[in-house]
Order: structure tokens, then C-alpha cells, then sequence
């Protein structure tokens, strides 16, 4: 009895934590994936490394002879493919994190445009430089020997010089200048006008130039790729140690469960053991699974020795079916099996716990009932026996009615081996059955 | 812990770029123009079905336009016409367009396969209707037969504009003037030697530069004199510096169209972008220079 309670509660405990388990390992499922986040991390380095190339041709345009426009755009593109390979590894990391991504695209778009801009002035500016350095070098070459033009001609470099000193960012004093060629013939005041041109044009440029320049290094853009990734770091700790937590979790649920389980089957094993052993040994009844007649032969010399021992009395209970022959016949043998079975259930439920039942043959019971004063208790308990047992029986919608005969022996009063004890008890039944059945009856001298 | 490491290895790897694209470009930089090569290990079946679907006027809704109509193969890659039929823009060459960074007068699309798919669905253009493509080729021996052995879907919406793709991206073709940069001075005469040294010196190299000379900036017709066109209607928008390879037998030219001969070009860029005006020899020798870019068809 006590087992089974400890199987049913531990067969509970497993099932609990089977469930809890599996919610927890839901959560773990739901928690974002540290793989796809350590992912984002790698994609994002990389889309800075794209980022810092870029930057790094934008601002080596002025380092050739010719700016490399490709290099650039190549540059950009890269960094473009790596962004757009990064917004997609990043989709599912949530919120915070996604109001960073979406502005990201358009950061970058403008960066592009600005981009475009600045190489647009950069390459005016240098044709500009191109073609005033071929027009004065060849100005120069013509003129050799005219001092105006000379002057005019010292005057433009100096302009030219400014214009690349601004370029460069660098101030330089003001002096008067000198833009008008009094002396020079009509065709010489062309080329000076349109070297004059050419200045102005420069100056405005480079003004433009740094402009565009400023507006390609968009503080917020970098900041954004420093804060996304400031964001990623974070999250990636914080998704780790709820993934260490979780885990934990799981494997003491998991521990648990295990070693209930374990102990769970160990009593499985030790109580289909026992069952076993009984079959293996003879004692029970396959039918009923009570006792058998060798069981109570076996048993009586020790109830016996017992009851001396603390000068108790003890009785049998010797039970016959009436009319059960009848039942087999009508119904058949599998109804009768049936019954017989009910019938030790009702048996089982009727009699006190110290109280113990055998099946001795076919249709006949010996229930010990220990521990007693005299017969008059159990014959109590034999009448109760009568009054639970001779209840109809509903087998698969056949009421059948079984009455009991029972014949009662009293240890020591009766008998004082177990052969006689039981031989007593027989009589007694006899006497009940051939007197109207359905009955009890205490053994007397007068029966044999 | 893990944003130092993290930290040092973006740091690591900006170095390394620097180093290799300092390497990798520092021989040819003094040029402005790159040389371009075939791709060696182009895929020729693939390459001849996009051949194949380039010519073929079955990916047009009206049945009688292909790609070819607009972009002859055999005459430098446009149509020879001052606008496109339906359009208001000059056909550019579609040779070596994978070189261009923008594609386009205005340069909108900077890759070619959102360009490919705008084409073939601009009812202007091409009207692609694609159940009836697809149900033509798939009815078509040739067809099938090669679409099963480059893909194993067979014809598809997919395949055909992969393949076409796959054609736009390794229609490169070289010119003398490749031949030249990578070191065969005899490739180009004495006379387009001259015009290349102008075409550096004025300043054209600013604008028309990288591997396509051209098609990697953004300009406006104008710079240093303001241009409205040869009669007052030339709209000046921000334009893609077009390629100028195969400029020579690609007239006329401007995105309009509107100016013939090459020669007219020439001046008209000199004393618009560049407030200069050039003697009939400078013309010659930069004209002499734009014709050694002409691809070379075998
Ligand atoms: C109706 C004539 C027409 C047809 C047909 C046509 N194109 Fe074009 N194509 C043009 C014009 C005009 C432009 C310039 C458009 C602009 O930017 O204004 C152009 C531009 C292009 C460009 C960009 C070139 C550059 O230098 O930027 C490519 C690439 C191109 N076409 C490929 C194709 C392909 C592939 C097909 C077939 C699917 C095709 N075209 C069909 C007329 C045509
Ligand atoms: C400021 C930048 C800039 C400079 C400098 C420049 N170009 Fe251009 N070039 C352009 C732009 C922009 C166009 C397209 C104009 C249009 O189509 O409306 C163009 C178009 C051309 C074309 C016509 C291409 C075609 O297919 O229609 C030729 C040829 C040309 N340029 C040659 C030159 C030469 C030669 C020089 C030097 C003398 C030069 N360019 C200098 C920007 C420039």
C-alpha cells in the first residue's frame, strides 16, 4: 500500500518536471539565438572595415596625379554590399536594436550622394588645375621677354598657389592683386581673362569642395556604426547570461528527473520482484491473487505459536459458495472467474486489516481472523462478510446472486493443530450449508 | 572583453586593406585611365544563351524589339539613332557596361541587375510579357536544350534574366588603347599618343576616368561656360561622365543626341567644361586618341 502511494506520487513529480522542462526550454527557444547575434557582431566588423576603406580612398582622392573615381566607387560598393548583408543577418534581433538598423540605409544613402558631390568638385577642381597649369606653362614659354606679361604671369601663379594653399586648408597673407594687363595685346588679354576665370572658378570650388567633404564625414554615421555596435555587445551579454541561467535550469530539472525516474523503476522492478517470487514460490492465487492453501498451512503454526505466545485467541473463517456450480453452468466459466474475483475484492474490503484471506479450492475461502477474545467476534465479522457478499453481482449485465456457508473454528478452544483446526472449521461450514446455506456457523462437539 | 578583441580586429583589418590596395593600385596610378581585361574563365555556353536572349525579339511585349534593336553588337553597341525609338535619351553602348559604377544618362541604378529588370519591364523599352515568353522559349528546342544544361530548372523568369546578366557582366571587350597602358607602345599611333597627353593635360582625364573612361562621376554639361545647345534647347542636368570608350563609332552623341561628329564634341567640351578653345591639330590628335579606344571584335 505504501509503495504504490510513493510510485503515484513520483510517476507525478516526473510529470511535472517533464513539464516544466519543456517550458523552459520553450523560453530558451524564444530567447534570441547568441549564434545569430554573434553573427550580426562579425557582419558589423566587417561593414566598419568597409567603412573605414571607403573613408580612407575619399581621402586619399588628392594623393594621385589623377583622383581614382573607381576606387572610390568600388570602395562605396563594397561597403554597400556588407551593409546590405548586415541588415539581413541583424532582422532578427529586436527592439531597441531595430530603430538603429532602419536608420542605417539612410545614413548611408546619404553618405553616397554626398559622396558623389564631392568627387563631382573634386574633379572640376582638378581640371581646373590641370588646365591652368598647361595655359600658364605655355604663357610662360611665349613670353619670355614681356615683363607685363611676366608680372601678370607671377601674379596668376601666386593666385594659383592660394587657390592649391586653400585647398590644402592653408592661410596665406593678402596682397593687392593684379588682374588687369594694360600693355598686353588683344590676344594676351583673352588668356587672361580666362585664367582670371579659371581662378575664381578654383576658389569656389575648393569652398564647395570642403563643403561636400564635411558633409561625407557625417558624425552621425560613424556614431551610429560605434553605437550599433556598443548595442550588439550588450545585448549579445545579456542574451548569454540568460542562456547560461536557462541551461542550468534545465539540467538540474533534467538531473531531478533522471534520479526520479531511476527510483521509479528500481520499485517497479522490486514490486514486480515480489509478485514474481510469490507466483515463483505458489503461494498466491493467479485468479484473485490471494493466498493460497499452501500459504495457510504454512502460516497456521506460526499464528498459532504467536497467539500463545501473547494468550490470544484466533479463528477461522471457513467460506463456501452456494449455488456457484450454478453460476458456471448458466453463465460459463469466464463469468464464474469473473465473480470469484469480485467476490475476493468484496472479501479483501470486508474483513479488518490484521485479517488475512486464502484461497483454498475452487469455490471455497479461509479468512484468519486474529488477534480475538472469543468466537463471538468472529462470528462478527463473519456476518458482516455475509451481508457485504450476498449483494447481487452485475457481471457484463448478468445479476447473479452467490450466498456464503460459513463454518468457524476457534484456536485453542477447538483445535490445537492446524489439520484439526481446519477439519473444525469444515464441519462448522458443512453444518451451515445443510442447514438452509447462507449462514453462519460456530463448531461444536455435536457437528462431527 | 569581447569588444576590445573585437576592437583590435577591425583595427588589424583596416591595416591590411591599406597595405593590399596600396600594392595592388600603386603601378597603375600614375594613369588615370585602368586597363581592362577579357575574363579567362568565361563560361561559353552560358555566355552565348545571354547572346542568344540579347537578340531575340520574343522578351519584347510587341514581339519585334530586342535588346539588339537598340543595341547593335555589330555597330559599337547602340543604335546610331539621336534618341531611341519611344525614348528622349541617346542609346549608350552596352560594351564593357560593367565597368560603369552608374548606369544610365542619369545614373540612377548602380547595378545592373535591378537595371536589367527595370528594362525589361518599362513598357516603353521592352513590355516583357512573361507568360508568353517563357512559354515561347519553353517551346523552343534550342532553348531548352540549353537551359538544361547551364540550369538545372530549366526556362524560368529566374534563369533568363541570370543569363542575359551573365552576358551584360562579361561583354567586356579591350582596345588598342588597353594594349597600350599595359605596355605595347606601338599598339597606338604618335598622333593619338599626342591626343592622350592633351586629353591629360586640358583636363578631360578629370571627368572621363577609372576603367571605362567615364561612368563613375556625376557632372553637369557647363562647368566653365554655360551651355543651352547648339540651338538654345540643351537641358543641363547632373549627368553620368558617360564612358567614352567606343565613343567613335558611337554617334552622335550628348545625352540628347543632339551633336553629331565626334570633332564637334571635342570643341564643344573644350570650351564648355573646360573654357578652352583647341587648335584643329589638338582636335585631330584627341580625336585620333578617342578612336584607339574602339573595342576590337574578333
Ligand atoms: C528602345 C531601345 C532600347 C532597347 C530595346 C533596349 N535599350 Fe538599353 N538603353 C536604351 C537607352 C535609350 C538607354 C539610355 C537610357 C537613359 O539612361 O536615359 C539604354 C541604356 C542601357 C544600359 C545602360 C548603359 C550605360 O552605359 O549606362 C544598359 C546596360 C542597357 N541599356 C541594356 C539593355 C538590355 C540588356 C536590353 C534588353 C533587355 C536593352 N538595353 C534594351 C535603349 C534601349
Ligand atoms: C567637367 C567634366 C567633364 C570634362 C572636364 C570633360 N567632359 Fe566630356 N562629358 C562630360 C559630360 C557630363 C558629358 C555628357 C554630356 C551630355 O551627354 O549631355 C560628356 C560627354 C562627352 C562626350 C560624348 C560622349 C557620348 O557618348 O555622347 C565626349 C566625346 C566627351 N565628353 C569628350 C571629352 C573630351 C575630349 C574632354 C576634354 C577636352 C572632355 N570630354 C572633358 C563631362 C566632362
Amino acid at each position: 500500500m505504501n509503495r504504490k502511494k510513493l510510485i503515484l506520487i513520483l510517476i507525478v513529480l516526473s510529470s511535472t518536471l517533464i513539464i516544466s522542462i519543456y517550458s523552459t526550454y520553450k523560453r530558451y527557444s524564444n530567447l534570441q539565438n547568441t549564434m545569430d547575434i554573434q553573427n550580426t557582431i562579425f557582419q558589423l566588423v566587417k561593414l566598419k572595415s568597409a567603412d573605414a576603406v571607403w573613408n580612407y580612398e575619399l581621402n586619399s582622392i588628392h594623393s594621385d596625379n589623377f583622383p581614382h573615381f573607381d576606387r572610390v566607387n568600388k570602395a562605396a560598393n563594397h561597403y554597400h554590399k556588407e551593409m546590405m548583408l548586415f541588415l539581413d543577418i541583424s532582422r532578427n534581433i529586436k527592439e531597441p536594436f531595430d530603430n538603429f538598423t532602419t536608420l542605417l540605409p539612410t545614413l548611408s544613402r546619404q553618405k553616397k550622394s554626398r559622396m558623389n558631390d564631392y568627387l563631382s568638385e573634386v574633379a572640376i577642381i582638378r581640371n581646373s588645375l590641370k588646365y591652368l597649369d598647361t595655359l600658364l606653362f605655355s604663357l610662360n614659354k611665349e613670353a619670355e621677354n614681356d615683363k607685363f606679361i611676366l608680372k601678370f604671369l607671377a601674379d596668376a601663379q601666386y593666385q594659383l598657389s592660394k587657390s592649391i594653399a586653400l585647398n590644402q586648408r592653408i592661410n596665406l597673407k593678402e596682397p593687392n592683386s593684379f588682374n588687369q594687363c594694360v600693355h598686353c595685346t588683344e590676344q594676351q588679354i583673352k588668356t587672361v581673362n580666362a585664367i582670371n576665370k579659371h581662378l575664381k572658378i578654383l576658389n569656389n570650388q575648393i569652398v564647395l569642395s570642403h563643403q561636400a567633404r564635411d558633409a561625407f564625414f557625417n558624425a552621425e554615421h560613424s556614431d551610429l556604426l560605434t553605437t550599433l555596435f556598443d548595442e550588439l555587445s550588450l545585448i549579445y551579454v545579456k542574451t548569454d547570461a540568460k542562456h547560461e541561467t536557462i541551461k542550468s535550469q534545465i539540467l538540474t530539472f533534467t538531473l531531478i528527473l533522471v534520479i526520479t525516474l531511476v527510483t521509479l523503476f528500481l520499485l517497479f522492478y522490486l514490486l514486480y520482484r515480489t509478485i514474481d517470487e510469490h507466483r515463483a514460490a505458489g503461494i498466491t492465487d493467479p485468479l484473485t491473487g490471494l493466498y493460497n492453501r499452501k500459504k495457510l498451512i504454512e502460516n497456521l503454526p506460526m499464528f498459532m505459536a504467536s497467539h500463545v505466545k501473547y494468550g490470544q485467541k484466533f479463528s477461522l473463517l471457513f467460506i463456501d459458495l452456494d449455488g456457484f456450480k450454478g453460476v458456471n453452468d448458466t453463465y460459463g466459466h469466464d463469468i464464474g472467474d469473473k465473480l470469484l474475483q469480485k467476490l475476493s475484492t468484496r472479501l479483501t474490503n470486508s474483513v479488518r486489516k490484521q485479517d488475512s484471506i486464502y484461497r483454498i479450492g475452487g469455490d471455497e475461502f479461509v479468512v484468519v481472523v486474529q488477534g480475538i477474545n472469543n468466537a463471538d467476534e468472529a462470528k462478527n465479522v463473519a456476518e458482516n462478510l455475509l451481508t457485504k457478499c450476498n449483494r447481487k453481482y452485475e457481471l457484463e449485465g448478468n445479476k447473479c446472486i452467490v450466498t456464503l456457508s460459513i463454518g468457524i473454528s476457534l484456536f485453542p478452544e477447538h483445535a490445537v493443530t492446524p489439520d484439526d483446526l481446519l477439519k473444525c472449521a469444515d464441519e462448522a461450514m458443512y453444518y451451515s450449508k445443510n442447514h438452509g446455506k447462507d449462514r453462519v456457523t460456530v463448531w461444536n462437539k455435536k457437528h462431527n | 572583453m569581447i569588444y576590445l578583441l573585437l576592437n583590435t580586429l577591425i583595427n588589424k583589418r583596416i591595416y591590411l586593406c591599406f597595405f593590399f590596395s596600396c600594392i595592388t593600385f600603386s603601378c597603375i596610378a600614375i594613369e588615370p585611365i585602368i586597363p581592362i581585361v577579357k575574363n579567362p574563365s568565361i563560361d561559353t555556353e552560358k555566355f552565348e544563351l545571354g547572346e542568344l536572349l540579347f537578340k531575340d525579339n520574343r522578351l519584347s511585349g510587341n514581339q519585334n524589339t530586342s535588346c539588339y534593336s537598340c543595341h547593335n553588337l555589330t555597330a559599337g553597341g547602340d543604335d546610331g539613332l539621336k534618341t531611341s525609338i519611344n525614348l528622349s535619351t541617346n542609346s549608350p553602348t552596352v560594351f564593357n557596361v560593367s565597368k560603369n559604377y552608374y548606369l544610365g544618362w542619369l545614373g540612377k541604378y548602380n547595378q545592373l541587375k535591378p537595371h536589367l529588370e527595370m528594362i525589361l519591364n518599362n513598357p516603353k523599352v521592352m513590355n516583357i510579357d512573361w507568360a508568353f515568353t517563357i512559354n515561347a522559349l519553353a517551346n523552343d528546342v534550342v532553348y531548352t536544350k540549353l537551359f538544361k544544361v547551364i540550369y538545372k530548372t530549366g526556362v524560368s523568369k529566374t534563369n533568363i534574366i541570370n543569363a542575359l546578366l551573365y552576358y551584360e557582366e562579361n561583354l567586356i571587350l579591350p582596345s588598342k588603347f588597353d594594349a597600350f597602358l599595359l605596355g605595347d607602345i606601338n599598339a597606338i599611333s604618335a598622333s593619338a599618343k599626342k591626343g592622350y597627353e592633351k586629353f591629360k593635360d586640358y583636363g578631360c582625364a578629370s571627368c572621363h576616368q577609372g576603367a571605362n573612361v567615364g561612368g563613375n562621376v556625376f557632372q553637369k554639361l557647363g562647368v566653365i561656360n554655360t551651355f543651352s545647345g547648339e540651338n538654345g534647347n540643351y537641358a543641363t542636368k547632373t549627368l553620368r561622365v558617360p564612358s567614352l570608350r567606343n565613343v567613335a563609332v558611337t554617334s552622335p552623341y550628348l545625352h540628347d543626341g543632339s551633336v553629331k561628329s565626334l570633332k564637334g564634341v571635342i570643341k564643344l567640351m573644350a570650351k564648355y567644361q573646360l573654357g578652352q578653345t583647341l587648335t584643329d591639330t589638338e582636335v585631330d590628335q584627341i580625336h585620333d586618341f578617342l578612336k584607339t579606344l574602339t573595342s576590337i571584335i574578333e
